[in-house]
């Protein structure tokens, strides 16, 4: 078996970039989507101090909550790039896989 | 030396490549099943108090403790997980949420416009949430 690093580099790349090109949009899809949500109750929340209908307790903890939420909604997005991530090395490591085995003339890695 | 690279470096290898690499924890259909239900039983308990504002924060006191309880039982779950540290935080985060909600109903009767706002916060959360553990379903990115 004669296997070259470009005969192993070019279709793990390929396939990692594929993979990406699956889970990235959806996790800027859902990042935007969600800071746009944020955005706007962030604005109902300063309607509501303005026009007087949370008191200075209830208007502090409506700030803690979205403070929180929004670190939920990155903590998601830190998890959906992780995902990612291990979603392109695994494909890599496939393609890889693929490579070898045909190189080999055998399932040598099952 | 050179036995070691000629033999265990491309078995590691090999071994690498047939077993795949892990990064998150497994998705758990008990966590899934769980952010359903409470982010449920939330959206329920704010529209009712904005149906009836009135409705004191003593006549909730339950509520928020069985509430607490459940999320902690997510937490449990969560925790049970290798790494799982991002979920485990979301939960923490939840659990000071629901805190700072208790603060708020104790400060007074809320608005219906605060409860709504307080609707799309936990709302947001919960979704939050449930989308980092759906994610967790291998190829779901």
């Amino acid at each position: 078996m004669s296997l070259k690093v470009s005969d192993l580099l070019q279709p793990m790349l390929a396939a990692a970039k594929g993979s990406f090109a699956q889970d990235w949009p959806a996790a800027r899809d859902y990042a935007r989507t969600e800071m746009d949500r944020l955005a706007r109750v962030l604005v109902n929340i300063s309607k509501q101090v303005a026009e007087g209908k949370a008191n200075e307790q209830q208007a502090r903890a409506l700030l803690n909550i979205h403070r929180l939420t929004t670190q939920s909604v990155l903590l998601t997005i830190q998890g959906l790039g992780i995902v990612a991530v291990e979603n392109a090395i695994n494909a890599a490591l496939a393609a890889a896989k693929k490579a070898v085995n045909k190189a080999a003339g055998i399932a040598l890695i099952l | 030396m050179l036995v070691l690279r000629r033999t265990l470096l491309p078995a590691l290898l090999l071994l690498v490549v047939s077993c795949g690499v892990t990064l998150i924890a497994p998705y758990d259909p008990e966590i899934d099943r769980g952010c359903v239900e409470l982010h449920g039983r939330m959206d329920r308990f704010l529209h009712g108090l904005r149906s009836e504002p009135q409705a004191t924060f003593v006549d909730s006191l339950d509520y928020y403790d069985h509430y607490e309880l459940d999320v902690r039982a997510l937490r449990f779950l969560a925790r049970g997980h290798d790494q799982n540290d991002l979920s485990v935080q979301q939960f923490d985060n939840m659990l000071a949420s629901l805190e700072q909600l208790r603060l708020a109903h104790s400060a007074g009767p809320l608005a219906p416009e605060t409860a709504d706002v307080l609707r799309d916060l936990f709302d947001i959360s919960w979704s939050a949430i449930r989308r980092l553990e759906l994610a967790k379903k291998r190829g779901d990115g």
